[in-house]
């Protein structure tokens, strides 16, 4: 079972949008007003947007509304700062807006992969350099995926996870779930979909905080760090970093859910929680 | 001539006798060039107001040296396959009508880390105009261009309707070192096809290799679609807000998209104006890095036929069309 997990606050989850900040997933175009033809601007693919707002399928960012399923919503980023050696291995999420990973610490090094925001890896090496140094980036036998650089990257704090009566309900034809506790229901978001569940109720089989290379039948190229993955039923709920279409089916894993909503579940859960498939 | 034309011609003039040879592009062998040490231009030291290139900032490649011409004892003569041979002196070429022709340049030599592209208002005679005055013969298909530095190289006649045997650059004499008294304009064909310091035009239905098409370089020398980032520097330290700008061109086509990438992140469009097949298309954008450290930016252009740069197709021997990239230090 999972012991590593940076616990999100509820008031974050469900206040996670506003006042914080998006990365744009693709060149998105933003408008002067929801649904207007012409495009303001565009905003660059893995820049940084205020979102100042929510009107239904849009986000309101500063110079106009932006789709919703354009923007990924994100932590404030704080790059880190010049970092002591540190101890590896350890757990690290992207902090930046995406962190590629490279054959070799330089920036026009080959590209193995690029680990969107949220994304989870296991740090496996360290390099001093400038700016701040690359982390070499592991899978799960701590072999070298390939380096990224330092700064993209925020250590990954454990606490146990939490003990109770909680338990956990997903409606495949709404795309919905609701976290209980003690029967009160706490938490509903969207998910999406990967693939069709069957009905059912399911115990939690095992919890990782990552998995380091995910290919998926159909879906192209290879995801790296799928974070906070609890399985369970032969199913695995993970964070997805690579799109904001939470509430129907998407390419990926079984249940993708938003990476701080992953990994709130990830400590959430335990070993006796039961998993509803309705 | 300025100070500053003669001391870019001593630049260049190192480069060359480092490479031993550096005609209109590099060889593919050429090895005693560190393209890092090769210091790009500002782009704005590279396109004026009215888009052009200052003549004194265009680049030069030759294969020797730069031939010293007396215009007095030169003469270009047209023979071969034609009715009416023809020895013409300059100022026969002078007393012609002149017709200008802006037009882009590239050397099939140009990199990511040296580009060499230039556009300029190029002022002379219409090839096809002294054509007609010597009678082309119907089986004569190629012109083949003799040069005062024994350079050599041939093109179809087929694609001289729109050449141009220039004797001005951006409203001035032909500078020495970009072919005084005359050179060739073809639109959509590399530098190597565009002889400089003309001395002989021979029509033929037989080509002579010249001196790259010998060295297996394509003999159609078309133009690819190409582009490149001019400002900032590869390597440069910068600020988070960053002016990226450059030029993309292509041969006979339009430039349709000019689009960057950044950490082989997904391809932003750059807008660009609309442009013609004999021009460059200047681009700028701003980009926020969303912070420091150290970037990959890529650029890429496509053009109206559907072609679009990729990454690594091999330069030689039809020219570079690669996808160019260059790495920026974002710093606080």
């Amino acid at each position: 079972m999972g012991s590593t997990v940076n616990r999100l606050p509820l008031f974050q989850l469900s206040s996670l949008h506003i006042g914080y900040q998006g990365r744009a997933l693709s060149a998105a175009p933003v408008y002067g007003a929801p649904r207007t033809g012409m495009a303001v601007r565009t905003l660059w693919p893995d820049s940084i947007v205020p979102i100042t707002g929510i009107e239904q399928h849009w986000y309101r960012v500063p110079t106009g509304y932006v789709e919703r399923e354009q923007v990924q919503p994100m932590k404030p980023y704080l790059p880190q700062q010049p970092i002591q050696l540190p101890n590896t291995p350890f757990w690290a999420e992207v902090s930046a807006p995406v962190a590629p990973v490279r054959q070799a610490c330089a920036a026009n090094a080959p590209l193995v992969t690029r680990i969107g925001h949220g994304g989870v890896a296991r740090i496996v090496d360290y390099l001093p350099g400038e700016p701040n140094g690359w982390y070499g980036v592991g899978d799960e036998d701590d072999g070298l995926i390939g380096w990224s650089q330092a700064l993209y990257w925020q250590p990954v704090e454990s606490i146990a996870a939490e003990p109770g009566d909680h338990d956990l309900r997903m409606d495949r034809a709404a795309h919905r779930l609701t976290a209980w506790e003690k029967g009160d229901l706490i938490l509903e978001a969207p998910f999406s979909a990967g693939q069709s569940l069957n009905a059912g109720s399911y115990s939690v089989t095992e919890q990782r905080p990552t998995i380091a290379r995910l290919q998926i039948e159909g879906f192209g190229k290879a995801l790296y760090g799928v974070p906070w993955v609890t399985d369970f039923g032969g199913y695995a709920l993970t964070g997805a970093y690579w799109h904001n279409q939470f509430g129907k089916a998407s390419p990926g894993p079984a249940i993708q859910v938003t990476p701080p909503l992953a990994e709130w579940l990830y400590g959430w859960l335990n070993e006796s929680s039961q998993i509803r498939v309705v | 001539m300025n100070d500053n034309a003669l001391s870019r011609r001593g630049f260049f003039g190192a480069v060359a006798n480092a490479a031993s040879i550096a005609p209109e592009n590099l060889p593919v062998n050429t090895t005693s060039i560190d393209p890092n040490r090769v210091r790009q231009p500002r782009i704005s030291a590279l396109i004026d107001a009215d888009g052009y290139t200052p003549t004194a900032n265009f680049y030069r490649q030759q294969l020797r040296h730069v031939p010293q011409i007396t215009p007095v004892f030169w003469t270009l003569r047209l023979y071969g396959l034609v009715d009416k041979p023809l020895a013409l002196t300059h100022e026969d070429l002078l007393a012609m009508p002149t017709t200008t022709l802006p037009c882009t340049l590239a050397c099939v030599g140009s990199s990511e880390l040296n580009t060499l592209v230039g556009h300029a208002l190029w002022g002379g005679v219409p090839v096809l105009r002294l054509l007609e005055q010597v009678g082309v013969k119907a089986n004569a298909r190629y012109a083949q261009f003799y040069a005062a530095d024994g350079y050599t190289t041939f093109i179809e006649t087929d694609q001289l309707d729109g050449a141009l045997l220039a004797y001005q650059m951006n409203g001035e004499r032909l500078p020495r070192e970009h072919g005084y008294p005359a050179r060739l304009i073809v639109p959509g064909l590399y530098g190597y096809k565009l002889p400089k310091w003309i001395q002989r035009i021979e029509l033929t239905n037989t080509p002579q290799p010249g001196f790259w098409e010998e060295r297996g370089w394509s003999a159609s020398g078309a133009l690819q679609t190409g582009s490149a980032i001019l400002s900032p520097h590869h390597m440069e330290s910068v600020s988070q807000m960053v002016l990226l700008s450059g030029v993309a061109y292509s041969g006979e086509c339009t430039i349709t998209a000019v689009e960057i990438s950044v950490d082989d992140g997904p391809w932003m469009p750059v807008p660009i104006t609309s442009s013609d097949p004999l021009s460059w298309s200047p681009w700028q954008i701003e980009w926020t890095a969303p912070a420091p450290g150290d970037y990959l930016i890529k650029v890429r252009a496509s053009d109206s036929s559907g072609f679009t740069q990729a990454e690594h197709p091999p330069a030689f021997p039809n020219g570079p069309s690669a996808v160019p990239s260059i790495v920026v230090r974002v710093i606080a």
